[in-house]
């Protein structure tokens, strides 16, 4: 492999990382930031500690490494700009096998996304911003994505106790929301005599009709 | 017909200071912001200078009570609840929280919301329930007043939904400037002082060669009146009119297709930052009576690119939308010239010529991008001011219905539709802009700028051997009167700025 270039990040807690090339220009802002002509001497992220930018370039890696063997196999699904070399070393491989390894190669890749991503919410949400920071798609997008996935199917209480939240609705307020939007879920004490109430049959079909209508759309 | 309360432009001539005074007593903002009001009265001491902006009078106070950070410091309570109403998320920016969002589902944000006032504030934010909307309905959604009922009643019909937003909670210590300044845009209305100037110059019934001489030649503006006489669009198109013609045939509407009845349906009802804009380039081959309804007025009969027949790149617009849709500032494809023809509505443009760069824009030096990261409204917001002290001033003009205006090749512009607008825009090639679109069809990334056909690398050479059969000898006879022109103005052509491609090719933007 020819010489390739490599680069000096430091984070805000004084460390400094060695990144070849390919890797520092995953991220837009470093490489808007070379393009500029600052990378001779280090490159400076205060927005950034030396824990996430452990994370952040372990990801840069992983997709410079990925793209690479992806150029042997896939059928361009990578967005990746100067890719016009991919298509002679495309020619080489026959079709059958292709298919086998691009398939092994996405489903190793999404394996190593749920182990890479598997962190504490504060990693999670620093890793955030510093993908927002640097500019990198790809983990923004992976980042934000999981952290969705710890909101989804949660009651609000259960949302409230995952991330600390106090609920600051008065009950009037609650209740108006409740009425009105009515986008909730039944508290887990609700649930319950709902749920007693069904097992006990002490609704008519009429009041589990009623009661399915006014609150049924959020929790289907 | 097109509501009177839709008619900006007719609102902001007429008012009265008086009236001012009572949309302050009308919004929630105004009130609970001595800041705000301070600023109002001092900008209109000074005249112009303020940041006071006036709501459109349709607009309620913001549905949530959402207020601007600087509010926080002059509030009696210290506490902004989205510190512990977003619990481990307050450390992220609104931005980054609304990302999170978007990868929720309609009832999952619903549920959120309960959670507290701050997630209460963030799910109901529009946009989230829009792209909700248009991913999951594409262009058959039933537009309900706002996003979110309409993507409840779609998916939830069994669910009564209120229209207005009164029913909505009033959250008092929510300060946030991303959703708070996102709702403004919306619900802003044009400053007057924004639509004062109008300075482009103005003609009726010259001759065409008076228009190719002093205007298409020597690539300058103008707004061109009474060519639009013929038009019976001008009588026939209305709403209910063009909604009959084409029935269940679809126009292009951003990222999807909808029918026309539906895409009014919205137009009528929205109050956003970026409405949803119908603009389809194949009108006239989806309903032929479109096309026969209007005639391409005599100065821009000349339309090279007729040349390649059926594989010529989009040429022929319609463009239909409510008050504050638009286009931001962009140099038109392939450095054709156009004409934009209002058949309904008005529009306000501010054009600047193709060395400089309106502020605010960015391009990249291969031109291929521009980004342009604010909306409409956010740029007369944030940047018009900008414009009046430099003495490379943009063209500006108010283009109401019947008029035309030409917009020459390379020239910046942005578009407003003051009220809600039908109007029909065309591309087009002359002799007098061939060698620029040539220059532009032959340049080394083509495969990116080029637009409006899926031919983009060999458009070049298709189009200069059709011409050259067409038209022998023209395209030689051209590019030495250009050489010429540019030999006695000493002016570099694109390629010899190539060179010099990081260091000052766009000489005079803007400050940073």
């Amino acid at each position: 492999m020819a010489s390739a270039k490599v680069f000096v990040l430091r984070t805000c807690d004084g460390e400094t990382f060695e990144i070849d090339e390919s890797v520092a220009y995953v991220s837009e802002t470093i490489k808007n930031m070379i393009e500029d002509g600052f990378g001779h001497d280090l490159i400076p992220l205060p927005n950034v500690s030396s824990k996430i930018l452990l994370k952040v370039i372990e990801y840069c890696r992983k997709h410079v490494s990925n793209f690479e063997s992806s150029k042997k196999t896939s059928n361009g699904d990578e967005k990746d700009k100067d890719n016009d070399s991919w298509k002679k070393e495309k020619e080489a491989v026959p079709e059958v096998e292709k298919d086998a390894e691009e398939k092994a190669r996405v489903e190793e890749l999404k394996e190593w996304e749920t182990t890479f991503i598997d962190i504490d919410q504060q990693v999670l949400f620093d890793l955030l911003q510093a993908a927002n920071y640097l500019n990198i798609k790809g983990l923004l997008v992976m980042a934000a994505e999981k952290a969705a996935s710890m909101i989804r199917g949660k009651t609000p209480e259960q949302i409230r106790e995952t991330f600390n939240i106090k609920n600051d609705f008065t009950p009037e307020e609650y209740e108006d929301i409740r009425k009105k939007d009515a986008m909730n879920d039944f508290t887990p004490e609700e649930y319950e005599e709902i749920r007693k109430k069904i097992a006990d049959n002490h609704f008519t079909p009429e009041e589990y009709e009623q009661i399915r209508k006014e609150n049924a759309w959020a929790i289907e | 017909m097109l509501s009177c309360k839709r008619n900006v432009l007719s609102q902001i001539m007429k008012r009265t200071k008086k009236n001012k005074k009572k949309l302050r007593k009308k919004t929630l903002i105004r009130n609970q912001n001595p800041q705000f009001e301070e600023e109002e009265s001092a900008a209109e001491e000074e005249g112009d200078r303020g940041e006071g902006f006036s709501l459109k009078s349709s607009a309620p106070s913001h549905s949530h009570g959402v207020q601007p950070l600087g509010n926080l410091f002059l509030s009696p309570s210290t506490s902004n609840s989205r510190i512990t109403g977003l619990g481990n998320l307050r450390i992220l920016t609104d931005e980054l929280v609304l990302d999170i969002l978007g990868f929720l589902g309609g009832s999952h944000l619903g549920v959120l919301a309960t959670v507290s006032k701050s997630f209460y504030v963030f799910c109901n934010h529009e946009p989230l329930w829009r792209n909700l909307v248009l991913e999951h309905l594409k262009g058959d959604f039933f537009f309900n007043g706002s996003w979110k009922s309409t993507y409840i009643s779609a998916f939830y019909p069994s669910f009564p939904v209120l229209n207005n937003g009164s029913s909505d909670l009033k959250v008092r210590d929510f300060y946030s400037d991303y959703l708070f300044q996102s709702w403004l845009c919306a619900s802003l209305e044009m400053k007057r002082e924004w639509l004062e100037r109008d300075n482009i110059e103005r003609r009726r019934g010259i001759s065409v060669e008076e228009f190719i001489l002093n205007f298409e030649e020597p690539n300058k503006p103008v707004l061109l009146e009474g060519c639009l006489e013929n038009w019976a669009a001008l009588e026939k198109w209305d709403k209910e009119y063009l909604t009959e013609v084409c029935r269940d045939v679809r126009f292009s509407v951003g990222p999807v297709e909808m029918k026309l009845e539906d895409y009014f349906r919205y137009a009528d009802r929205v109050r956003e930052e970026r409405p949803l804009y119908l603009f389809d380039p194949k009108f006239a081959e989806k309903v032929p009576i479109l096309g026969s309804d209007y005639k391409i007025p005599l100065y821009f009969r000349e339309d090279l690119f007729s040349v390649l027949g059926g594989e010529r790149p989009d040429y022929r617009w319609v463009i239909i939308g409510p008050a504050g849709s638009g286009s931001s500032f962009h140099i038109d494809p392939n450095s054709t010239s156009a004409w934009n023809a209002v058949i309904k509505g008005s529009k306000k443009w501010v054009l600047f010529p193709p060395d400089v760069v309106p502020p605010g824009v960015h391009p990249s030096p291969d031109g291929a991008e521009v980004a342009c990261p604010v909306s409409i409204i956010e740029w007369f917001m944030n940047f018009y001011g900008a414009t009046r002290d430099w003495k490379k001033r943009p063209i500006e003009c108010v283009c109401k219905a019947g008029e035309v205006i030409f917009v020459p090749n390379g020239w910046w512009h942005l578009v407003i539709n003051l009220e809600e607008s039908i109007a029909i825009t065309q591309n087009y090639v002359s002799r007098r802009n061939l060698v620029n679109v040539l220059d532009f069809l032959k340049r080394p990334n083509a495969s990116e700028l080029v637009s409006g056909t899926m031919d983009r690398t060999n458009l070049y050479d298709k189009f200069s051997s059709a011409i050259e059969a067409t038209f022998p000898g023209t395209i030689d006879q051209l590019v030495s009167k250009a050489e010429e022109t540019a030999a006695k103005q000493k002016k570099p052509s694109f390629w010899e700025s190539v060179t010099d491609a990081k260091v000052g090719q766009f000489k005079f933007s803007f400050g940073s």
